[in-house]
């Protein structure tokens, strides 16, 4: 009998059956998939016996860039030589707690894009819009599956692990507050922690990316894409893009498209933002990394810049005006205290901008599309016929009053040579100007110290203008994530050292050296067949170079995840998919269980997956966040000079550091040796990365052929810039079939000289000792 | 007061000297395990290298430096990355370069300039045991003594004074 919305059964009238949550034939479908295992939704205490671990053999490393906090009133707190703080924290501590602000902050830029795609993309497509990656993913979240313990359908699905991102972040930023955590391993711990949550928002973003804006699912042969200011038509209205959110860019391009106007409008892209439009449209053009942004705004070439969010400069508006380009901004991330008119009639907001306002703020991002494109194609005509560099004589004239003081020098982060390029450009000659094009990453610090407020990179620039504007590269669309089907092929050969590794190169553009440095280290993995991949700036400044015989990386090496491919994954949320691919070789090649399962899978990678992080140009939050949970799950990263100014590495002891493995196979505690030798590392130069990358991706799990391919990667590359033998070979050679077949007697010759005695190869190394041998 | 090369890299309320020959040839002398950390800078190698063989002072190539010492004809004590031998240099049980104990002072020569600050900022505060002496170009607050900022012929003639002090 049903009565007052409740049904009563006959003879059990007072009988209240209580039904928690009704289970649907999905939910038990995705109960079933895998078993669920022992730290699913990790908090921050769930996984602290790992980072513990992990830190027991590469202790954190600090070299304070500041020696005070100044955090709370109490301050500023001087931390030298054992003083405390007025809260109690020491100089140990209070770095880490900087680490791990830096870790949420960058965490925090990658699941407030996670959260400003999904919201935007359900609200264009509905929540219950499909995930699909294509016929070749199967797992298709590797990260999701592993730390959450789900397998996302809908888009809407997404919006949970969300939820879960914003508290384990809400959590760990909590910690750092005045006065709580005092050990400066557990302030790791956390940061190891909310940056494994970053690699999780970034899985998000981009999953949500892929289905929303149907980028490519993971093609080896994504399209060759225009790069670099010479690729841009200048003929036609420019519209140019900045940051990294992409919904405004293609949302434009839709715009764009339906109106028949592909063929007159040019839709360029600098940073993540460039890389994500050339996803979804080959006609969008991708200016360059993040060091060009200044180079290009002053360049005046934009008819309207749109920016976005994270890795944009901050005073674009006062540059955007001196070009007399309208600034469209598009998120709550950069307001710039321009109105919002957002709710305005589109026409309108046209008419203003074409009559003089300097910018505004639209966050819908169709009615963007139709201002920015209706604006570009009228202020085209009024822009035309305006420079906006001066001319060579101009330079000169500049150049002349110059007073020599040097703080042009002292100001630039790379302690660049413009007094003496200044010098040489008063006597009209412009070479050293333009040799500083290439390592400058146009940051203004020069022109923000110079007395006499010269325009340097405008300078800089105009000197340049025939390599800045004569050369056009290509660059492989971002193609998201590596197929099962490559994991397959290559997760084999990787775990027993044949493919001699993953080089990732991810992250910024601070540069020591300019782009050059990165591609340089890409072409020589690639041509020793590790399986190179890159995302973000790195993936750019990589396109900005051409090979001995003409062609760029990506015309030269396939697109695949394979011994020799060049790989541009896509935007720095991308770079999930690098773990991604990480984890997929535990689960596709050996078989072990994802969900809910971070320890056993993170321990798998360290010891058995020859890959190795390497972010160049490391400047940002952000960076901070991606590199410390790449290493969370078991992958060291190598870090550009500028990389010491994060304060902390992870780096062995390898003089004093003793090596214990446990040998599941043995079932017992054993002599393990530093592969890889420290987890992240920052190195004074290019050479001296590129011999540490061939160092790092040695794994206690290589067989002896393996181990071979790569000591003979190792040696080499020491030989060849090191000009000997590695000093600490012998701690890598483990009996006489590990030693490369060509460099026997030498190798031999070194290792009696050392001491060395052969070894057991470890049958199944792990870091993990079982609770009852512990 | 001098301001720091980089103008910006002002660590705190404890800054290092500014030395003179005088008294950068004197710390050398007084020191019992010197060591010589040369970096990727290259721009007083040569001084570097006549410095370690005419007073035994260990060297320790760091980045790719050794390479270009292997050119020279010449091979450093130890190859080790900056931060390596900086993370070295902090641990009272390190027995050296030579086995002989931890040093007691580490001079620097080329190295980055702003990887430099940090690797001094990371002895500053946990190597108490250790004196440090900054003759890379620009002046290093971190460092106990540093350079003043000099021009390139004022930092040669600088290094020229230093040997020749050493030599008496």
């Amino acid at each position: 009998m049903i009565k007052n919305e409740r049904v009563i059964i006959d003879g059990m009238e007072n009988v209240t059956i209580n039904i928690g949550k009704i289970t649907t034939e999905e939910a038990l479908a995705e109960e079933e998939w895998e078993p669920m295992g022992p730290t699913p939704k990790p908090g921050i205490l769930s996984l602290r016996n790992w980072d513990h671990r992990l830190l027991k053999d590469f202790p954190p490393f600090y070299a304070p860039i500041c020696d005070m906090c100044c955090l709370c009133t109490y301050g500023k707190c001087d931390l030298t030589e054992n003083r405390k703080g007025a809260c109690g924290i020491g100089i140990e501590a209070q770095q880490a707690r900087m680490v791990l602000i830096a870790c949420c902050i960058g965490t925090a830029a990658h699941a407030g894009h996670a959260n400003h795609v999904l919201h935007e993309l359900i609200r264009w497509h509905g929540s219950d819009h499909p995930i699909d990656l294509g016929p070749y993913i199967d797992v298709e979240a590797p990260i999701i599956r592993t730390v959450v313990g789900t397998i996302p359908k809908t888009l809407g699905d997404l919006e949970e692990i969300l939820n879960y991102v914003n508290q384990q972040l809400v959590h760990a930023l909590s910690s750092t507050h005045t006065g709580q955590e005092g050990s400066f391993i557990d302030f790791e711990s956390k940061a190891l922690h909310v940056s494994m949550i970053d690699n999780l928002a970034k899985e998000v973003a981009d999953i949500a990316q892929i289905a929303g804006f149907d980028f490519p699912k993971g093609d080896p042969d994504a399209a060759l894409i225009d790069f670099g200011f010479g690729s841009v038509d200048r003929t036609k209205p420019i519209i140019v893009f900045i940051g990294h959110y992409p919904a405004v860019s293609v949302a434009t391009i839709d715009y764009i498209e339906e109106r028949g106007l592909s063929d007159k409008i040019e839709v360029c892209g600098i940073c993540c933002t460039a890389i994500e439009t050339s996803r979804y449209s080959a006609s969008a053009k991708v200016i360059g990394p993040l060091s060009m942004q200044q180079f290009f705004v002053r360049s005046g070439i934009a008819d309207v810049l749109v920016l976005d969010e994270q890795c944009v400069r901050t005073d674009l508006l006062e540059e955007a005006q001196k070009t007399g380009a309208p600034l469209i901004l598009t998120t709550d991330k950069i307001c710039y205290n321009l109105p919002d008119v957002t709710s305005q009639d589109p026409d309108k907001v046209v008419a203003d901008l074409l009559n003089g306002t300097p910018g505004v703020l639209i966050s819908d991002p169709h009615k963007a599309a139709k201002v920015i494109t209706e604006t570009a194609l009228k202020m085209k005509p009024k822009r035309d016929g305006l420079n906006h560099l001066p001319e060579l004589d101009e330079v000169q004239k500049l150049a002349e009053e110059c007073i020599k003081c040097g703080w042009c020098d002292r100001a630039c982060p790379n302690s660049l040579p413009v007094k003496d390029a200044m010098i040489q450009a008063k006597e009209g000659d412009f070479g050293g100007l333009s040799n500083l094009f290439s390592p400058c990453m146009s940051c203004g610090r020069c022109e923000s110290e110079c007395k006499k407020e010269l325009p340097i990179i405008s300078m800089i620039l105009k000197s340049a203008q025939e390599i800045a504007f004569g050369e056009t590269y290509t660059m492989r669309a971002g193609r998201g994530p590596v197929l099962d089907t490559e994991i397959r092929k290559v997760g084999a050969p990787l775990v027993l050292g044949e493919i001699p590794g993953i080089v990732a190169l991810v992250g910024c553009s601070n540069f020591p050296n300019g782009e050059v440095e990165v591609a340089k280290i890409a072409e020589e993995f690639a041509r020793r067949n590790y399986i190179v991949v890159a995302t973000g700036c790195s993936a750019m400044a990589m396109a900005m170079y051409r090979c001995e015989d003409g062609q760029t990386l990506y015309e030269k090496y396939p697109g695949s995840f394979d011994a020799g491919g060049v790989v541009n994954i896509g935007s720095c949320v991308a770079n999930a998919h690098i773990i991604g691919a990480a984890i997929k070789v535990a689960a596709i090649f050996a078989r072990i269980p994802l969900r809910g399962n971070f320890e056993e899978i993170a321990d798998y990678i360290l010891n058995k997956v020859g890959a190795c992080g390497v972010a160049w140009g490391a400047m940002s939050q952000k960076a901070a966040s991606i590199g410390t949970g790449t290493n969370r799950w078991g992958i060291p990263v190598i870090v550009g000079p500028h990389g010491s100014k994060y304060r902390r590495a992870y780096i062995s002891n390898k003089e004093l550091s003793e090596w214990e493995l446990y040998d599941k196979r043995a079932g017992k505690v054993v002599e393990g040796e530093p592969a890889p030798e420290h987890l992240m590392y920052p190195a004074e130069t290019m050479e001296e990365a590129i011999v540490l990358i061939a160092k790092f991706c040695i794994r206690p799990s290589d067989n002896a052929k393996g181990r071979q391919i790569k000591l003979s990667n190792y040696v080499d590359l020491h030989k060849k810039y090191m000009g000997t033998l590695p000093p600490d070979l012998h701690l890598f050679v483990r009996n006489e079939r590990d030693i490369p077949i060509t460099m026997k007697s030498e190798v031999m010759e070194y290792l009696e000289e050392a001491g060395w005695e052969p070894r057991k190869a470890i049958g199944d190394p792990s870091r993990l000792v079982p609770e009852e041998e512990v | 007061m001098t301001r720091a090369y980089q103008c910006a890299n002002v660590p705190g309320p404890h800054l290092g000297k500014v030395g003179t020959p005088a008294s950068v040839t004197s710390a050398i002398k007084r020191a019992e395990r010197p060591i010589l950390i040369v970096g990727s800078e290259l721009a007083n190698l040569n001084w570097a290298l006549t410095l370690a063989k005419e007073q035994n002072i260990p060297i320790v190539a760091t980045a790719h430096v050794a390479g270009t010492i292997a050119e020279m004809g010449a091979n450093p004590d130890r190859v080790l990355g900056a931060i390596e031998i900086t993370n070295l240099l902090k641990s009272p049980e390190w027995s050296g370069i030579r086995g002989e104990g931890q040093h007691d002072l580490a001079i620097f020569v080329d190295v980055l300039y702003y990887l430099e600050a940090q690797m001094l900022s990371a002895l500053k505060h946990f190597a108490p045991h250790i004196k440090t002496i900054s003759l890379t170009k620009g002046h290093q607050p971190n460092a106990n003594q540093s350079l003043p900022n000099l021009s390139k012929k004022k930092l040669g003639e600088f290094l020229a004074e230093v040997a020749e002090g050493l030599a008496k």
